[in-house]
């Protein structure tokens, strides 16, 4: 890790997404929906980086294809100076080990017939890591560094046992138990309430100090990105209309859609309460 | 949050207490189950005659006295059949065939299906298109016709491999729902973070598809053992059954056979009956369980 310490952790040069909405047989003409237009941005060690757009910006799916859950049509994601596609058996699985996703909705991201402990522990056995004893030890460190303690509490519950807040909680330990060096935090808060994202926001940002993970903070929440990210980039209609540190791009946007962005934030000053809280 | 003690179900317990409560609201789903015990005890009880007096064993128990078939007397409760055996016993064991070829060849029958159906909605694309194909050539089998060329073909079939064949012709409407609902659940979020947490793809679809469709699958087979005795009674009495086996479609063909046909209603109603009871037995507990899984069609009182 130390060799590479100075280059990104992640690259994406030139990336291209692309749906066809109509593949019938009859129809020929297909119409192709552009969901990631030629996007590139770099990704440093340790940062915590917010991609910033609205619904049907492309974010998620951008976060997708980082995560090489859908193919992409063209361009290069480079994770650690390893081209990811195209990985294929174990040096897919290696990269499955450093890359986690903490997902949007924790009422549907938790099979509910896993307990709590099959939930945490599941990733440890797909990697054949320790014995069970070591993988307990391991899943209670990660449940209990996620917020929910004490862990043998919570390990033979199920989900629907788990108020929402707690199962994100969860969701996060099932990611981290993994000890990844990335993480995609896609909309980790946006079926949660005010007063419990704000509890979650603190989780994520002690994790990222604490375990010197790289995150990518999906979100439409400007407040959010502002409390928690170094920096930022803003994303419309598949494209990147502006990056940079947080604060610069906040208090001094240069495009339309990041203004309109910024207008749209009914409570501002709740980010700013958080950052004078911590 | 230490001092709480709240119960640790596993969600297949709660929600079988949950299905149970409104199952036992069911009138329908009450009838059949009640129906359905007073089989199981038939069934349970088809041991006892043969202790008593081996000219009660259902095949090969034959009563001295008796030369043609007699009305039910105190030593036959149901009379006998032309050659002297009990026809209680006969129609208790018949019940035990029944529970037999219903229950084994719906549950082979939902293995295939869950399976076909998990992997062609999993992997989608070609596999998923020859999959349904295959199930749709099934499907349009007449399967009752394709049984009676085989058994013609072969001789006689052996109880077990009549299971196998009824099996092999009814799995495509399982598969059909499975893979419906494997769909579904495939987008669902948590086989994302199953597929990033590097499971493979045996992995995500035994360990978080399978348990989410197999209630489904549990549904499908109570509808399946209905079509089975169906099945297996038709054959039966069309003459292509198992000669070793006594069967309740056996016995409606021994009626037919020896032309006792209007004059014995002791011997052909009984069989007759508990063959239309048991399938609607079994189609009441499957249209009260589809009522516990599909909130839709509850009425709106029972909303929960």
């Amino acid at each position: 890790m130390s060799s590479s310490s100075r280059s990104p952790i992640l690259q994406v040069e030139d990336l291209l997404k692309t749906y066809r909405t109509d593949r019938s047989l009859i129809k020929r003409s297909s119409v192709k929906l552009t969901a990631v237009n030629r996007i590139s941005l770099e990704i440093e060690r340790g940062e915590f980086f917010g991609l910033v757009g609205a619904s049907g910006s492309g974010k998620t799916t951008l976060g997708r294809l980082i995560l090489k859950l859908e193919p992409f049509d063209a361009g290069s994601i480079r994770f650690n100076d390893l081209q990811i596609h195209g990985l294929k058996g174990s040096k897919l699985k290696a990269f499955r080990r450093q890359i986690q996703l903490i997902p949007q909705d924790p009422y549907q991201s938790l099979n509910p017939y896993l307990s709590v402990f099959d939930t945490i522990a599941e990733p440890l056995i797909i990697h054949r890591m320790g014995n069970p004893g070591e993988r307990k030890v391991r899943a209670r460190d990660a449940l209990e560094a996620a917020g929910l303690s004490p862990a043998d509490d919570f390990f033979p519950r199920y989900p629907h046992q788990l108020s929402g807040g707690q199962r994100q909680r969860a969701a996060i330990a099932r990611a981290m138990v993994l000890k990844p060096e990335f993480v995609v935090a896609d909309e980790p808060t946006s079926m949660l309430d005010a007063s419990i994202s704000f509890t979650i926001f603190k989780l994520l940002s002690e994790i990222q100090k604490q375990k010197k993970v790289t995150f990518l903070f999906i979100t439409h929440d400007l407040a959010a990105a502002r409390f928690l990210c170094n920096r930022i980039a803003v994303i419309n209609q598949g494209e990147i209309v502006e990056s940079g540190p947080t604060l610069d791009i906040i208090e001094n946007p240069q495009t339309e859609y990041t203004k309109s962005l910024i207008q749209a934030q009914p409570s501002f000053s709740f980010a700013q309460k958080a950052a004078a809280a911590t | 949050m230490s001092k709480e003690t709240r119960s640790q179900k596993s969600y297949t317990w709660q929600r079988f207490l949950e299905g149970w409560s409104l199952f036992y609201e069911n009138l329908v789903g009450r009838i059949g189950l009640i129906l359905l015990l007073v089989f199981g005890l038939m069934a349970v009880c088809s041991y006892i005659p043969p202790l008593i007096d081996p000219m009660y064993h259902p095949m090969t128990g034959v009563d001295p006295d008796v030369f043609r078939s007699t009305p039910p007397s105190a030593a036959h409760w149901l009379g006998t059949d032309n050659i002297g055996r009990d026809l209680l016993s006969q129609l208790l064991t018949g019940a035990r065939i029944a529970f037999l070829v219903g229950i084994s060849a719906a549950f082979m029958s939902i293995v295939f299906g869950t399976l076909i159906g998990m992997i062609a909605g999993y992997a989608g694309r070609l596999t998923d298109s020859l999959l349904m194909r295959f199930a749709d050539m099934i499907m349009v089998m007449p399967s009752l016709l394709v049984v009676l060329l085989l058994s013609s073909l072969f001789g006689q079939l052996n109880i077990w491999i009549i299971v196998l064949l009824i099996a092999l012709f009814r799995w495509p409407g399982i598969s059909r729902v499975i893979r419906a609902q494997t769909l579904s659940l495939k987008e669902r979020p948590f086989i994302d973070t199953a597929r990033v947490a590097g499971a493979s793809n045996l992995r995500i679809i035994f360990r978080h598809i399978l348990p989410n469709v197999l209630p489904m699958a549990l549904l499908y087979m109570t509808f399946r053992v209905t079509s089975a005795i169906i099945v297996e009674a038709a054959l039966a009495f069309l003459g292509f059954g198992d000669p070793n086996t006594v069967s309740w479609g056996m016995m409606l063909q021994w009626v037919w056979k020896t032309g006792h046909m209007f004059q014995a209603p002791y011997w052909l109603l009984p069989p007759g009956i508990c063959i239309s009871l048991i399938t609607l037995a079994f189609y009441m507990i499957g249209r009260a369980m589809e009522e516990v899984l599909d909130p839709r069609l509850r009425k709106e009182e029972q909303k929960v």
